[in-house]
């Protein structure tokens, strides 16, 4: 109820800044220029911030596209927001819109982004956890919706540690730091590049034991659109894939300007903070399969590891999807 | 209405049918009546509009997974109740003699009262996390969220209820060489009930958010818990058979203070149908 409400507001104010748009542009650029919203998973972070240099610097304008950036609220409610037509791109894990593809969600993945796993075991110093199998007897502050916990089995088995000696206790994202902090717990899994941070910025911390290290990987944020908009709308995506690769191309030479161009569009985000998490994130946009493949390029053997991964840690992941049901790389610039 | 129809009839018949009468007082064919009507709307609704699973199940597969997970369903609602009726009933004693101390004496209500309203403008999902942080995982921080949420209520209207007994009762009864303690036992009491019994039907309900914050912070099990988990497998049809689960143990709760309500103001019963509407 409240979703669908919000997703009608959505779509409301959306529609609206569209008729904005349409008013402004003279009537003969107006047909040749398209109109779309960018629904992020979640608010901006760093890795967000070339979307907004392409738009500050007119990439989109220059592929004759009017974009609109819109913050999230979670993965999920993102592809909700897609596959109900509300907003036309969304950024949110491939491997939930996989999950969503498997109960029927009409979506298409057409671009890699946080392409190896940024989830590591994290602990304070001296906590005694070097290497995965030092995780026996301990305490895991875990957390029931994040990913990494439905894949701590595969890491455990990759790993070679008994999933079953290790200790688990139930938190939530906001107190899971804290409880670190604290020593109420021994370790969280968290992301390398933003929890990590977060902690040591408080206490030192000992070297994340990051999952993709041990072969355990799944495809993180990335794009993905409606499969009705991948087939009515193709050449807007390829421009729409264009100018983001550029906005990445061009973000990651200046970072210092891609934040700058985040932050004047949310004022209240933290600048020091976003331009650290920009720094760490040209590891993560590829794995060794799609390296020097360019922005946005998912390898199938990538995607066949992710549907194998979801397959074993969700009941609720339906029916034998292929790669080529679930992306497509179709829509990326040549190169 | 009903209660004109349940007095009148043993007047005009000698021998009132016993289906009449029973439906002249009983709620709960009524209330299965506008249950199932709601049931049946949701059920056209999502044939007509074709809604996806993911987005709305249809209450026949809501009731499909009610029937095959029963076992685990059962034990989940069992936490949650559990910190439900725990969290209420150490609410209610702490809430009650507080409300005693407001009526007696008007220093201290002048001290606590503003501090106690000032607790209850706080939104207790934005301090749920720091219990957890304070008072550790288990189960006395959930005992904690219920036990804030559902304070406020019992106090306002019992404060209410105790002070609005008449003077002039308590008087009389002074003049007749009652005690204080007597007065309180006698006439003060009974009479705040009624407003008591108010408040702790808005309390119950509030009881049950109380523990579903409580568990979406931080839980290993519960119907919260269930729910959290739910939605990361996109299992829509399994978090609406939790709500549901939810819903029905609310009213159940709801009633059950109703029926220790009718036990203990069999008097009082006609302002307890007012005030079943008010609420």
């Amino acid at each position: 109820m409240n979703m669908k409400k919000r997703t009608l507001l959505k779509y409301l104010s959306s529609a609206a800044s569209l008729q904005a748009i349409g008013l402004s542009a003279s009537g003969a650029r107006a047909q040749s220029r398209q109109s779309a919203t960018l629904r992020l998973d979640w608010t901006p972070s760093g890795y967000h911030a070339p979307y907004f240099l392409a738009l500050s610097r007119g990439f989109y304008k220059e592929q004759g596209i009017d974009i609109q950036i819109f913050d999230g609220k979670g993965s999920l409610s993102t592809l909700t927001a897609i596959s109900e037509g509300s907003d036309t791109i969304g950024i949110a894990s491939l491997a939930t819109v996989a999950l969503g593809i498997s109960q029927g969600r009409p979506l298409l993945a057409i671009g890699g982004m946080i392409q190896t796993m940024p989830d590591s075991v994290i602990s304070l110093k001296g906590s005694g956890i070097t290497k995965p199998k030092d995780l026996e007897g301990k305490t895991w502050g875990y957390n029931p919706d994040d990913y990494s916990t439905r894949l701590f089995p595969a890491f455990a088995a990759a790993a070679g540690f008994d999933a079953s000696k290790v200790k688990k206790i139930q938190l939530s994202h906001a107190i899971v730091h804290t409880s670190l902090l604290q020593g109420k717990i021994d370790f969280m899994i968290g992301w390398e590049f933003t929890d990590a941070l977060r902690v040591a910025r408080q206490k030192p911390i000992e070297r994340p034991i990051k999952y993709a290290d041990y072969g355990v990987n799944m495809l993180g944020g990335g794009l993905f659109v409606s499969k009705k908009t991948a087939a009515e709308n193709p050449a807007l995506l390829r421009s729409f894939m264009a100018a983001t690769a550029k906005g990445f191309k061009e973000g990651l030479k200046d970072p210092q300007a891609a934040v700058a161009a985040l932050a004047a569009a949310r004022p209240s985000s933290d600048r020091e903070l976003l331009l650290e998490q920009l720094n760490r994130t040209p590891p993560y946009l590829h794995t060794k399969n799609s390296a020097g493949k360019g922005f946005g390029y998912m390898a199938q053997a990538d995607w066949e590891q992710t549907l194998v991964l979801m397959k074993q840690a969700f009941e609720t992941f339906k029916g034998d999807l292929k790669p080529n049901d679930v992306y497509t790389d179709d829509f990326l610039p040549k190169t | 209405m009903t209660q004109a129809k349940e007095l009148a009839l043993p007047q005009m018949r000698a021998t009132p049918s016993t289906w009449r009468r029973w439906l002249a007082q009983a709620e709960t064919p009524y209330a299965l009546i506008s249950g199932l009507a709601f049931f049946l709307t949701w059920q056209v609704a999502v044939d007509a509009f074709d809604f996806p699973a993911y987005l709305l199940p249809s209450p026949l597969a809501v009731l499909k997974d009610l029937v095959l997970s029963w076992d685990l369903l059962l034990s989940e609602t069992a936490v949650t109740l559990f910190e439900i009726v725990l969290g209420f009933i150490v609410s209610v004693a702490i809430a009650m003699p507080l409300a005693i101390l407001f009526t007696y004496s008007r220093t201290f209500e002048r001290l606590v009262y503003p501090i106690i309203v000032g607790t209850q403008t706080i939104p207790k999902v934005a301090v749920a996390p720091l219990f957890l942080v304070w008072f550790g995982f288990g189960l006395l921080p959930k005992i904690i969220i219920v036990t804030l949420i559902t304070f406020f209520p019992i106090v306002i209207n019992a404060v209410v209820g105790l002070k609005s007994l008449n003077m002039q009762t308590v008087y009389l009864a002074q003049s007749m060489g009652a005690s204080p303690l007597q007065v309180f036992w006698r006439f003060r009491l009974p009479n705040a009930l009624p407003s008591v019994f108010a408040g702790l039907k808005v309390a119950i309900v509030l009881a049950v958010i109380g523990a579903i914050v409580a568990e979406f912070v931080g839980a290993d099990s519960g119907l919260g818990y269930l729910i959290i988990v739910a939605a990361t497998d996109q299992n829509v049809t399994r978090q609406f058979s939790a709500i549901l689960i939810l819903s029905v143990a609310g009213i159940l709760l709801f009633g059950l203070i109703g029926l220790l309500e009718r036990q203990l103001l069999p008097w009082h019963s006609s302002v307890r149908r007012d005030a079943l509407v008010d609420s």
